[in-house]
């Protein structure tokens, strides 16, 4: 169990049938899994997190949302891999440089879906951009490129 | 012989053509050039009629002019001059043979039957001569017809169609240019003669005693064995050629079979390449999920998020340095609580009230302590649990991983590609596979191979009875030219054997000497041509390294690897004319026969070094040459012309005007005209259209 259970990860309805187009669990992406890379919407979301922090993006975090939003995922499928649960732990810490984030599940997931939402129109202008490339192949190329 | 003229009046086209041939020994080429449809093959028809008769033509049914008799009746005539040297004078002939068509009452054409006349011109007065085709016959033998008067394509029967088609034609061009047949006549008389002799041998031992009639009667018996044995073992060569044959082409028809593919093998093989298809598929997909998966994998976010995890590490280490992580406050005081003393070494259970001062203080700092408490619980557990993000230390990284992945995909959709290409191309194999079964021509070849074997038995125990047979007379020849030798009037039998004897081993040594060493002689010159006409005489590297004739009569083309090549298959078009036309003049030379070669369009599909070669080297071998070309086979050849020919004569078919003969003809029906233009120029009758491509 994730201590993260319970909070439901909400993403504005822009995102949605982008994430519906490259992620294999919306059923509605293409057929083939080169054209959809991501197994499910939580890896998408988790590295679109990675791929702002790793490009010193500041969080879209704000007190009120902007426009229209719609619950993308619940938080307790980060308990899957709980890896993942002390990643984002760990994120808020180093974002808050305070450790008693820890206790605040729901800030802590304010702070990661801030990456998050900071992260995604970047991956998803990338994929919309690509060329001839497969998703799949375009996207592990420009991932390991990032990670280099 | 050489032809010195000619008059064609009635024949298709040639409705009156003469035509004078050079007869110029530095000059022996006569040139008719005539468009295709000029009347150049009906040219040659006429001559091989004239010479040869209703035999000579191709086709018996060949009409001479199926438009004209329509208006009555056609008399078709041709008239050749020529001349034969014998006893070392030249006499001229006169050949003259007409044939008359008529239409029947239904309507159809009747040819009556050919006659024909010859002529000894003298200077003195022309006189008859009875037995025209006789006459004739020994100057131009009729089973020459096809090597003196042919075309192009006709001579190639020496070297295409059926294997056996080609070795009897080629067979019988050697047999009648090197007289074989008139030896093997001649020794089958001699044979007669001897047996005749033996006959009246028998006689005399009738009156004289029973051993000498005994003797000659068991060598009448030998007599009519041996013959009879060479007639059987005659038939079981024929027939052991025809198996050869038949086995040669069962097995040509199963290697092209198996060339193009085993329809069964190439289905297993289909079914094959299928399969590592569908295996390299699934290894594709197995290893795109793979790729996906690593997505999901915490080394890529380690990689992506180093400078973060290390930022929250050094918080979390630092409160580790400082003792906060473990968190061991509350336990700690909760067990000093069930201790008797304290951490101080005083009492906590002494019941007192400074053991309950200590007691209450240590509650307290439990109490205080449970909130801070919950969080470093908290992060406690985060410390521990996330050891391997924020100090990983895994074996490969996030791009090995990647690198590992990527290269099984490609591994995988190589091979699919792969055999996917072997699919199609099998597809393509079996799509193109001609309706051959492969077991059907295998036992086809296996029937042929035990006819083989059984005729081949056959004829080695024909032979070996033969060659009994041949002993036992020699013997009883013996026995009785003993028994002659002792008796009055057998002597002058004595001698008379033995000079049928003598004529026949000579006759013998001839037949053998000419199918042995002239056989060799038409081979070694007929090689010497061709590589001369194709080019390839002094090189070592050429394709072709020579053209030999087999003791079987067959014409075969030998490679500088070794392999025998087939003429018809494995030679161009051009290679294919000047192999055949080096057999028949390679034929004529040894022959010593003075003959005339007549070739209707011998240059096509030949062309530059090859087309100048062939003409070149025809000119130089022959003694009159009298070749029927088109203006596209003339290209190029002009001074070989220039050196070669004596007379050129140019037909034109004016039933071609406007659109290929260029100017109004002066006759008003189709007919071919003659001019004395020659292959450099033209007049206003043989002037032709150019073609403008």
């Amino acid at each position: 169990m994730t201590i993260f259970a319970g909070i439901d990860i909400n993403l504005p309805e822009t995102f949605q049938e982008k994430l519906q187009v490259y992620c294999r669990t919306s059923g509605k992406g293409h057929s083939s899994l080169e054209e959809t890379p991501f197994p499910r919407m939580i890896d998408m979301w988790f590295l679109s997190m990675c791929l702002a922090l790793k490009k010193g993006m500041k969080p879209k975090i704000s007190e009120k949302p902007q426009g229209a939003s719609y619950k993308a995922m619940e938080g307790v499928v980060l308990g899957s891999d709980s890896w993942r649960s002390d990643t984002l732990m760990l994120v808020a810490i180093a974002h808050t440089q305070n450790i008693e984030v820890a206790d605040n599940p729901h800030e802590m997931m304010r702070i990661a879906n801030g990456y998050a939402q900071a992260g995604l129109p970047v991956l998803i202008e990338a994929l919309e951009n690509r060329d001839g490339d497969t998703a799949l192949d375009f996207v592990s190329d420009y991932f390991e490129d990032l990670a280099s | 012989m050489k032809l010195i003229k000619c008059k064609i009046a009635n024949i298709r086209a040639l409705k009156d053509v003469q035509i004078d041939f050079s007869t110029d020994p530095n000059k022996p080429l006569t040139v008719i050039r005539a468009a295709n449809a000029f009347g150049k093959t009906t040219l040659l028809n006429a001559l091989r009629w004239g010479l040869f008769g209703d035999s000579g033509l191709e086709d018996p049914s060949y009409r001479f002019s199926p438009d004209d008799v329509k208006n009555g009746r056609n008399v078709g005539s041709v008239e050749i001059d020529f001349e034969v040297e014998t006893g070392g004078r030249l006499k001229k002939y006169r050949v003259i043979r007409k044939k008359e068509e008529r239409l029947n009452s239904t309507g159809e054409i009747q040819a009556k039957p050919s006659f024909v006349q010859l002529k000894a011109l003298r200077d003195n007065g022309n006189q008859d001569i009875e037995n025209a085709d006789a006459h004739i016959a020994p100057f131009l033998p009729h089973d020459l017809k096809d090597v003196f008067f042919t075309d192009g394509d006709r001579a190639l029967n020496f070297i295409e169609g059926g294997a056996r088609a080609q070795r009897d034609n080629v067979e019988k061009a050697i047999r009648s240019l090197l007289d074989l047949n008139i030896i093997e006549s001649s020794v089958k008389h001699i044979s007669e003669v001897s047996r005749e002799l033996n006959t009246k041998v028998k006689a005399i031992g009738g009156s004289s005693g029973g051993d000498l009639a005994d003797i000659a009667e068991q060598i009448r018996e030998y007599d009519e064995q041996i013959p009879e044995l060479e007639t059987q073992i005659s038939e079981l060569q024929d027939k052991l050629k025809r198996c050869n044959d038949a086995w040669t082409d069962a097995d040509k028809k199963l290697q092209y079979a198996l060339s193009q593919g085993n329809k069964d093998q190439l289905t297993r093989d289909l079914n094959a390449a299928r399969k590592s298809k569908e295996i390299a598929r699934l290894d594709f997909n197995k290893e795109t999920k793979n790729q996906s998966e690593l997505f999901r994998s915490p080394k890529l976010a380690v990689a992506l998020l180093r400078d973060t995890l290390a930022s929250a590490n050094g918080l979390l280490n630092e409160l580790h340095t400082q003792g906060k992580i473990p968190n061991q406050t509350i336990p700690v005081l909760i067990d000093r609580l069930n201790q008797a003393d304290c951490i101080c070494g005083e009492s906590l259970q002494g019941g007192d009230e400074a053991s309950s001062r200590r007691r209450k203080h240590i509650e307290e700092l439990i109490d205080s302590s449970q909130k801070s408490d919950e969080i470093q619980k908290l992060v406690t557990d985060l410390y521990f649990s996330s050891k391997t993000i924020r100090e990983p230390s895994f074996e490969n990284s996030w791009a090995e991983d990647y690198s590992e992945v990527l290269t099984s995909k490609n591994s995988a959709y190589n091979r699919e590609r792969e055999a996917g290409e072997k699919e199609a191309n099998i597809e393509r194999q079996i799509e193109q596979l001609p309706d051959l079964d492969i077991a059907q021509l295998r036992e086809k070849r296996a029937t042929a191979d035990q006819h083989r074997t059984t005729t081949n038995d056959a004829l080695i125990s024909f032979n070996a009875e033969l060659d009994r047979v041949k002993g036992a007379k020699k013997e009883s020849e013996a026995q009785r030219d003993k028994l002659l030798a002792e008796n009055e009037k057998g002597l002058k039998f004595i001698s008379q054997l033995e000079i049928a004897n003598d004529l026949k081993s000579v006759l013998d040594g001839a037949f053998e000497q000419i199918t042995s060493t002239e056989l060799k002689k038409v081979s070694s010159e007929m090689n010497q041509l061709f590589t001369r006409m194709i080019g390839t005489s002094g090189s070592d590297t050429a394709v072709i390294k020579e053209a030999k004739i087999t003791e079987n009569f067959e014409i075969r083309v030998i490679s500088q690897a070794g392999n025998t090549l087939n003429p018809s298959i494995d030679l161009n078009g051009a290679s294919r004319r000047a192999l055949t036309l080096s057999f028949i003049l390679a034929l004529t030379k040894i022959s010593g026969k003075i003959a005339p070669n007549v070739v209707d369009t011998p240059l096509g599909m030949t062309s530059g070094y090859v087309k100048q070669s062939i003409l070149s080297n025809i000119c130089q071998e022959s003694s009159q040459l009298v070749l029927m070309l088109t203006h596209s086979e003339i290209a190029d050849c002009e001074e070989l012309i220039d050196k070669f020919a004596g007379n050129v004569v140019t037909f034109t078919n004016t039933a071609f005007y406007p659109d290929i003969v260029k100017n109004p003809p002066p006759v008003d029906d189709n007919r071919v005209l003659t001019c004395a233009c020659n292959h450099r120029n033209s007049c206003e009758l043989c002037e032709i259209h150019e073609l403008v491509v």
